[in-house]
């Protein structure tokens, strides 16, 4: 037994050298709930304020793990460890950025979930636990090396998420929106795991290296009757994938969950999952499956352009807010996808990029709207049309959401322009003109409601308006000074985004060359 | 060759094998328990005479008297089925403990060090669950709702 602890304990250490931030994360979580069960208050006369006194000083120990998560990334990339070859946990460059990625957003997700839990009426103490479990499970998803991994991972984030979702149950859409995803949600999950099965019996292995393997010598023989099941296998791996993303065939879900679910877990779905189903996906299709690029090459260009359109279609005359940020999403999605079906190097360089814009369009907007409420009240906005005259009080404000909406729609100096038009050069180059024509048709058309929401801000005029205190809204917009430098930063970076363009070309070619 | 690098090298090369060919069992055996189920539900149905749709041959027995309001059903305690997870859980870690057991004296240290992680993260998930009152029936408490 001695010689056996010298023998691989060096090993045993090098593995957790490589995984320190997610060893800390998972500590982390189950500090969470020691300290939340051994925090059960009983037959108190003043439990409702203890509880949130409580779940608001969790909310700021999750904060600050999660920031040590991220300087614990950052000093990951420092110290160098390409040397180290982990064959649990993928460890390179394109995984610590996407992890790096997905621990900001929750980061903002969190911080923006501070009024929520201030005035909700049950108490909400496992939120922030939830959210860091889930956290931990997009982190463990992107570094996933097999495909059983890469399951367990799905299935633990949707849980959380499960419980997420539930929080406003009091409220009727929060009912229908819990039960409509748990069901949904677990018939994904199910298609991975029969997926899985399939390529399981095909190559007869669910390690990423050795598929890829296998499959380079096998593809190019035309040898299709051992690789029979494997055509079905990669199909329901990937509508399973596409149910998470939001993504054609599956993406009915996404506005009546987003609605029913609190404005937080709402940026949670948004941001996070979406950038470490993106990983996954891209990891997935273009180093695994990559031989087999023609039988999967269909099904993303047909969701693609179904996601465009629908997206579009969809978000015409859409007042509810959350609904409208989730037909939004869908069309982005439809974006992202364009530079995943080209195949080439330059298209997953254009996702990359997209998906940066995407990030700061979607923080910006949801800063603004998590932050957002009635003046003295605890209300917040539902629908666009409240948001008349809000510029009468808070004009700075609303010209930042102006340049949001003009990304969203794609006009020229302006990020979304760059972004979209990448994706379009790429598709260009590999011969995919229908997409190219389906994306700047629905931009063209999807401009009319991105515009609108400004025509509601700056210029709605109402009947009621003689009447001159309702000139003025009642909406107030509670950003400090800390969250208004996110907000205006991001501003920037969405304007001056031309001279920044060199600088994420670069950025994303040492990303995806570690893919 | 220990534990570790024979995982190590498990994850890094592939196998040959033979290949599973006798799916056609498999598809007979699927047809013919869909054959029996169908045979079961149906032919009853089809060979019976209550087609005549009587209210009074159709409502409850109940000694002769009307029958009282759905004397059947009760409202169903929650609380059953979470006690059913819970022990589905803590069944499972009893299941991964008993191969665990057979095998300590091939995988060593490392094993024993790897299962002692997973039992902790069980044993927090015992405490919070202990705590948060999962394992009390509830009490009715006025005003309170989680």
């Amino acid at each position: 037994m001695g010689q056996l602890i010298t023998n691989y304990f060096i090993q045993y250490t090098e593995y957790a050298v490589t995984n320190i931030p997610e060893i800390f994360l998972a500590l982390i979580c189950l500090i969470n709930l020691i300290v939340i069960s051994m925090s059960y208050f009983r037959s108190s006369s003043i439990w409702p304020l203890k509880y949130k006194f409580f779940s608001l000083r969790l909310l700021q120990f999750n904060i600050e793990a999660l920031v040590i998560v991220l300087l614990l990334y950052i000093w990951h990339i420092w110290i160098d460890t390409t040397w180290i070859i982990n064959p649990f946990l993928a460890v390179d460059l394109y995984v610590t950025f996407f992890k790096m990625l997905i621990i900001g957003t929750t980061i903002f997700v969190l911080r923006n979930s501070h009024k929520y839990i201030l005035y909700h009426l049950n108490p909400v103490t496992e939120y922030s636990f939830m959210m860091t479990a889930a956290c931990f499970f997009l982190v463990l998803l992107v570094s996933s090396t097999s495909l059983i991994f890469m399951l367990i991972c799905v299935l633990g984030f949707s849980l959380s998420l499960y419980i997420l979702v539930m929080y406003d149950i009091p409220y009727k859409k929060s009912l229908e929106a819990t039960s409509k995803y748990f069901y949904l949600s677990t018939l994904s999950a199910a298609f991975i795991l029969s997926g899985t099965f399939m390529v399981y019996t095909c190559v007869h292995t669910n390690v990423f290296c050795n598929i890829s393997c296998i499959l380079f010598e096998r593809a190019n023989q035309n040898a299709w009757l051992d690789l029979a099941f494997i055509n079905v296998g990669i199909t329901t791996v990937l509508f399973g994938l596409f149910f998470k993303l939001a993504a054609f065939p599956c993406q009915i879900w996404a506005p009546e969950i987003y609605e029913g679910s609190p404005n937080a877990v709402m940026a949670f779905f948004v941001l996070p999952v979406k950038i470490a189903t993106l990983a996954i996906f891209i990891k997935l299709f273009t180093s695994v499956f990559k031989d087999l690029y023609y039988l999967w090459n269909y099904v993303v260009w047909y969701s693609s352009w179904s996601s465009m359109i629908f997206g579009c279609v969809g978000a015409y005359n859409e007042d509810s807010i959350k609904k409208f940020i989730a037909y939004s999403s869908i069309n982005q999605i439809g974006f992202l996808l364009i530079g995943i079906v080209c195949g080439t190097f330059e298209g997953i360089q254009a996702t990359i990029i997209y998906l940066l814009i995407y990030i700061a369009m979607n923080m910006c907007f949801l800063q603004f709207y998590l932050n957002t409420f009635y003046v003295e009240q605890s209300k917040n906005i539902e629908y666009l049309t409240e948001l008349k005259h809000f510029s009468k009080n808070n004009w700075q404000i609303s010209i930042g959401i102006v340049i949001i909406f003009f990304t969203m729609a794609g006009i020229p100096p302006l990020a979304g322009f760059f972004g979209k038009y990448f994706l379009f050069l790429s598709a260009f180059e590999s011969e995919n003109y229908a997409l190219v024509v389906v994306g700047m048709i629905t931009s063209l058309i999807s401009t009319y409601y991105y515009l609108r929401v400004i025509k509601i801000l700056w210029f709605e005029d109402s009947p009621f308006d003689y009447i001159r205190r309702w000139k003025e809204s009642r909406l107030k917009s509670q950003l400090n000074t800390n969250e208004l430098t996110l907000f205006y930063t991001l501003i920037i970076f969405l304007t001056v985004f031309l001279f920044f363009a060199k600088f994420l070309f670069y950025l994303t070619e040492i990303i995806v060359f570690s893919c | 060759m220990n534990f570790v690098e024979y995982i190590s090298t498990y994850y890094f090369c592939f196998t040959k094998d033979t290949y599973y060919t006798d799916y056609h069992k498999i598809i007979i055996f699927f047809f013919l328990s869909f054959l029996i189920c169908n045979l079961l539900i149906f032919l009853s149905y089809m060979f019976s005479l209550t087609l005549i749709k009587d209210s009074e041959k159709l409502s409850e027995y109940e000694c002769g008297f009307d029958p009282f309001d759905n004397a059947t059903r009760q409202p169903f305690d929650v609380h059953f089925y979470i006690v059913g997870i819970l022990f589905l859980i803590f069944d499972i870690e009893i299941a991964l403990l008993f191969p665990w057991i057979t095998g300590l004296q091939f995988i060593g240290w490392f094993g024993f060090y790897t299962m002692t992680i997973f039992l902790i993260i069980i044993t927090v998930g015992f405490y919070y669950e202990w705590h948060r009152g999962a394992l009390t029936w509830p009490q009715k408490v006025e005003g309170f709702t989680t």
